[in-house]
């Protein structure tokens, strides 16, 4: 069913555009282009920041692990949920109060330096581009199975088209593309679900005991412990979860979209109830797999099952359901992969070439200009990365991303915003070490270094998949041990405005 | 101002202590009661027979619904609290 | 799958004459402003719902995986699936109306196809209702336009269907076929409704800029009409203007003929039937007295309302207007038309604007004209300022001359009469010949002689060929007058007052010089600008002239007064020679 596909392909490509293109309309400034000027309310923002988040990974990479995994799958999406704490307690206001378009801001707001802002960008830049690429990797996967494309000219498709969005829409396109996406995602997934259970005559325990007849796990699956084989390696995973997304540059800076403080909490309880239903629905979607589709249909298609939303709904709904779901998809995937595309070239356009090359003295529309080539530059660079990531596992990347995300930014963040003795020095320390102790830690880790299918054909060092226990605490002490033990101090006076300002928002002139 | 101002930081300080050691507690419990108490998180409970693991994890999702909510209603008091101060110090 | 894509669209493009048909109906474009009543939303629905019928009449029938061509008149089997595109009507219907018009339409169109039923009855009957609620916020959400874009359309267009087949699957999941109905029909449906919705979405658009375009046109040519419609109002002679002002009318609005008349016949008639509606012909008809008693705009439709007493006239009705002076009715303008059906709101809203605006500018006219009289009036009233103290004197001096020197007493009674007889003869006149105006002063010269005798000498020089100059009356003497009263009020003997008039070219220049005490160093600069009222015996004889030389003659005619090195002081004025009078032309 070719055709089908196809035609719902162009669909929603052309409307997506279309979006695009009445953004571009207004988007001739660099505020505009950046943050949307400060356009949206906080219910908006909320399902924006929903939209950012939940990523192909989230979508098919967590139906897939609970359809596989049972109980253990489902802890990922504890995991995702309950950061949005830590991001509203300790992160997000302060963000808001301190920078106006990038965290390198946040940070200059307390020690303006020009080493600050290349720290933050570079940090920022780069867990943005190691966001970007799984979500290459699996939009490729799922054109593939779609259409029937080679896996390389789908990842091109999917890699100039979101470099255009950027290019020519900015921040508000963006913004706009999320919240449609997040409206149709939530929306077909409810639906989605209503047909399972229909299909079940509304009956729960049905559900469970078809589930248990259709995998080999049988009861197994409903208990705990099928993906995790040491507790230590299941805290490792929490850890990282839990603190990842306050790290995550491409979800903070949609703190500077909103006026105030009250629509940044509001776009905190918006997004975290979107994404609460929404992983309670991939649960039921997960189970579902599973009871209609049966693992080894899964398992067929792909080892890691990232397809199970697509093949249940191919399977309860026909073709034209499933290349429904699969717009869906892939509307997902494009919307997220701009959201991450845009952060990365705030970093560098906004911190690198107008504050640092440019000293501060670039008119608006160099600015655009360079933000826009910046775009296009990332663009080209996940596009050939992800080229040669084909069979690489999704959900590796995305938790090495978190992992990196909470071993640098984090630490730096906190610690700019609540510690009196933080310095400069602490930063560049936290950050480095941070990023180089993650990255370490993984690629002599099982996932790369593994005797039967890894890059390295060897036994691995680190033994732990989830390596977040050991990097996070590095990137802590590292930054900890860098302010104490350099000399750079800060007056006292200073600090408590500082503090107060980030709590509340007044009591200074905003930088 | 100065000082007012400063006791108004130290109780959000506070709250967001509070709240985040509660959601601490409850998210992290859950890894380790699995690790240390694996027998009784996948014994059923009287929820539909569904153990009390799955329970325990489908718990958290509500749990940060209520904790978000408590931080938003308790902040509003606190915002009108903070643009009083700073009107009247405006004044 | 084709076939029924064929299907689909040939149906709909039935469908969407019939739209097409309807945005053309007047009704239609005053959906389109938001402004919300429930009668015109229950209105709307009904319409909307009677189209969603349609769509589903006008679809097809699926039975199994034939397809059954006929329309859907009657209910279908249980097996059945009735395929209807009666989601474009209502997203339609959402979009423009809101959700309320909608959710209305959307209850319609889904009660009609429970009633036909067949498999998918109760999906199909709640997916409508569902739909125009969730269209019409998106309206409301996009609201910042008054009609969503066609492209949004588009992409709007697409859920809706989608929707519905998720609603059959969900609802009807028993029959395994469903799957494969929901792949047979699902596409063709969503193709289908979106671009027909897309379609629907742009001819509102053009309506809507065709109502635009007319409105822009209207006011273009209302303003043009008031701008050159202003010198014939301004215009004095009444056919003159009755006969300018038809023809600028009957140009530039479309109608059989106009006609201005006054209260009793007509002035002007130009266009169809200027025959025998001629000027100077009596004005008939009931309903113009009824215009000119109520002194409102009053409509003939028909003949007997307008009679005419040609019987081939054409004119069969008419807009009567009445343009109001001084709450009276001057004159009416008649617009013509051959039918009552030709006259549309435009001609209504043209005949109802120009008359309120020929009033006002009458209004406005008339105003002027009263400040000009008043003015004159003003001026007059300035001018004929006498001095009482001076009668007084005068009056006294010759009481005590009468005795001693009847002869002298006698002389100054001429004098003072002559003077008098000036002073009263100002009044009518804003300028008289300097001729006269030295008479004036001289008679008044003469009675201060008779007066101070030995203590005051006079001179008095002018030139002699600029005797027929117009100048503003009585402006020389209160200049003596005031040497008089102030000047020279201290001094007992050797009083000196000369008054020069002499010619120079373009200019007359008058001075007028005594050697008293001269000005107060304070008032000097203020003492013509202003009317001194505090001062003793006034300062207003100053003021008095500067005012009258400065209105008539400009503010270079104004009173130049300065304090002599020395003694004494100078009051003088310029006056422009540039009118002239005759002997004869300045009545005296």
């Amino acid at each position: 069913m070719n055709f089908t596909y196809f035609l719902f392909f162009i669909c929603i490509i052309v409307c997506t555009m279309i979006i695009t293109y009445w953004a571009a309309k207004r988007s001739n400034t660099t505020n505009h282009f950046y943050i949307a000027a400060g356009s949206l309310s906080g219910l908006q923002n909320g399902m924006a920041i929903a939209g950012d988040f939940i990523s192909a990974a989230s979508f098919l990479g967590i139906v897939g692990a609970i359809a596989l995994n049972g109980y253990d799958g489902f802890l990922y999406s504890i995991g995702f949920l309950v950061s949005y704490l830590v991001v509203m307690f300790f992160i997000a206001e302060p963000v808001h109060h301190l920078g106006k378009y990038s965290l390198g801001d946040v940070v200059c707001s307390r020690f303006p330096s020009n080493k600050m802002r290349f720290t933050m960008a570079s940090g920022a830049f780069l867990i943005s581009i190691l966001y970007m690429i799984p979500q290459l990797v699996a939009s490729g996967l799922l054109i593939r199975l779609l259409l029937n494309i080679d896996y390389s000219i789908s990842v091109m498709i999917i890699g100039s088209l979101m470099t255009v969005y950027v290019v020519f829409g900015g921040m508000i396109a963006t913004s706009w593309v999320q919240i449609v996406k997040t409206v149709v995602l939530l929306s077909g997934t409810f639906l989605l679900s209503l047909i399972v259970f229909s299909r079940l005559d509304w009956n729960v325990s049905e559900l469970i005991a078809k589930v248990s007849a259709n995998t080999p796990l049988r009861e197994q699956f409903f208990m705990t412990g099928q993906l995790f084989a040491s507790p230590v390696e299941l805290f490792s995973l929490q850890l990282a979860l839990v603190l990842g997304t306050a790290g995550l540059p491409h979800i903070l800076i949609r703190f500077f979209t909103v006026r105030n403080t009250i629509e940044v909490r509001r776009s905190l309880v918006s997004a975290t109830w979107i994404i609460g239903v929404f992983y309670m629905m991939t649960l039921v979607l997960g189970f579902g797999t599973v009871a209609f589709l049966g693992y080894e249909k899964l398992v067929a298609s792909d080892a890691t099952g990232n397809l199970a939303a697509p093949l249940l709904a191919g399977e309860v709904g026909g073709d034209f359901l499933l290349a429904f779901i699969s717009a869906i998809a892939f509307t997902t995937i494009v919307a997220v992969v701009a959201g991450l595309v845009i952060s990365a070239t705030t970093a560098f356009s906004h911190d690198i070439y107008h504050h640092i090359w440019k000293k501060g003295k670039s008119t608006e529309k160099e600015q655009l200009r360079a933000a826009r080539w910046t775009a296009l530059g990332i663009g080209l660079i996940s596009t050939l990365f992800a080229l040669q990531l084909e069979n690489i596992n999704v959900t590796f990347l995305v938790s090495l991303t978190f992992i990196v995300a909470a071993s640098s930014n984090l630490p730096v963040l906190l610690l700019t915003i609540y510690w009196k003795r933080f310095n400069q020095t602490g930063v560049i320390a936290g950050m480095v070490c941070g990023i180089t102790v993650s990255l370490t830690v993984v690629l002599l880790g099982p996932n790369v270094m593994n005797p039967d299918h890894g890059w390295i054909l060897k036994e691995a060092i680190f033994p732990l998949y989830n390596p977040g226990v050991i990097a996070i605490p590095s990137g802590f002490a590292a930054a900890i041990l860098g302010s104490l033990l350099s000399a750079k101090k800060e007056s006292l006076n200073d600090w408590q405005r500082f503090a107060i300002f980030s709590q509340t928002g007044t009591g200074r002139e905003r930088p | 101002m100065g000082d007012e101002l400063q006791k108004l930081v130290k109780q959000k300080r506070m709250l967001v202590m509070l709240l985040t050691m509660f959601a601490f507690l409850f998210y992290f419990g859950l890894p380790l009661s699995i690790t240390f108490f694996p027998e009784i998180m996948n014994a059923p409970s009287p929820i539909m027979q569904i153990s009390w693991a799955w329970l325990y994890a489908f718990l958290q999702i509500p749990m940060t619904w209520v904790l978000v909510f408590v931080y938003y209603s308790v902040m509003k008091r606190f915002d009108r609290l903070l643009k009083k101060l700073v009107q009247g110090d405006a004044a | 799958m084709k076939e029924m894509t064929i299907i689909l669209f040939e149906r709909l493009g039935l469908l969407l004459v019939i739209a097409f048909v309807m945005t053309r109906t007047p009704g239609f474009k005053t959906m389109l402003y938001r402004e919300f009543s429930w009668k015109m939303a229950i209105v709307h629905s009904c319409v909307f719902g009677i189209f969603g019928i349609a769509s589903t009449i006008t679809g097809f029938v699926l039975d199994g995986k034939t397809v059954i061509h006929d329309f859907v008149w009657h209910t279908v089997g249980p097996d059945q699936l009735v395929v209807s595109s009666s989601l474009m009507a209502i997203v339609i219907a959402g979009l423009l109306g809101g959700p309320v018009v909608g959710f209305g339409a959307g209850m319609i169109a889904g009660i009609h196809l429970m009633y036909i039923g067949g498999i998918g009855w109760l999906a199909n009957g709640i997916v409508n209702p569902l739909t125009g609620l969730l269209a019409g916020w998106t309206a409301r959400f996009f609201s910042d336009e008054r009609v969503i874009s066609p492209w949004k359309a588009l992409f709007i267009g697409i859920f809706p269907p989608v929707l519905q087949m998720q609603l059959l699957l969900i609802l009807q999941s028993q029959s395994q076929d469903m799957v494969g109905i929901v792949d047979m029909i699902g596409l063709p449906l969503v193709l289908s409704n979106s671009i027909a919705i897309a379609i629907f979405t742009a001819m509102i658009v053009i309506v809507l800029r065709e109502q635009e375009d007319e409105a822009a046109k209207a006011t273009k040519q209302a303003f043009s009409i008031a701008e050159e419609a202003l010198p014939f109002i301004k215009e004095e002679d009444a056919t003159e203007m009755a006969t300018g002002l038809a023809k600028l009318l009957y140009d530039r609005l479309d109608i059989a003929a106009v006609a201005i008349t006054n209260r009793k016949y007509v002035l002007a008639h130009v266009g169809i039937g200027a025959e025998h509606h001629r000027q100077g012909d009596v004005i008939a008809g009931t309903l113009t007295r009824e215009v000119m008693a109520q002194k409102r705009m009053l409509i003939a439709d028909s003949r007997e309302k307008n009679p005419c007493s040609h019987p081939k006239c054409q004119l069969e009705a008419a807009i009567i207007i009445p343009i109001l002076e001084a709450n009276e009715v001057t004159r009416v303008i008649y617009f013509y038309f051959r039918k009552v059906q030709h006259i549309r709101p435009v001609e209504r809203m043209v005949a109802a604007g120009l008359g309120e605006y020929l009033c006002n500018q009458l209004k406005m006219l008339a105003a002027d004209k009263l400040k000009a009289h008043m003015r004159d009036a003003e001026l007059r009233n300035l001018q004929a300022q006498i001095n009482p103290h001076f009668l007084f004197n005068t009056l006294h001096l010759i009481a005590a001359s009468l005795r001693k020197d009847p002869e002298q007493a006698r002389h100054i009674t001429v004098q003072l009469a002559q003077f008098m007889r000036f002073n009263l003869k100002l009044v009518a006149n804003p300028l008289v010949t300097l001729e006269k105006e030295c008479e004036h002063v001289q008679a008044y010269l003469e009675i201060i002689r008779a007066r101070f005798m030995n203590r005051l000498h006079t001179s008095f020089t002018c030139d002699t060929d600029v005797l027929d100059v117009l100048i503003p009356p009585a402006t020389i003497q209160p200049l003596v007058e005031n040497c008089i009263q102030h000047g020279l009020s201290d001094m007992l003997q050797g009083a000196k007052i000369a008054v020069n008039i002499t010619n120079q070219g373009e200019y007359i220049h008058v001075s007028v010089y005594d050697n008293g005490c001269g000005f107060r160093q304070d008032l000097l600069d203020v003492i013509a600008k202003k009317p001194l009222t505090d001062e003793p015996n006034h300062g207003t004889g100053l003021y008095n002239v500067n005012q009258r030389l400065t209105s008539l003659l400009g503010e270079d005619a104004g009173l130049i007064v300065r304090n002599l090195p020395g003694q004494g002081s100078e009051v003088r004025f310029s006056i422009p020679v540039t009118m002239h009078g005759t002997k004869a032309q300045a009545p005296v």
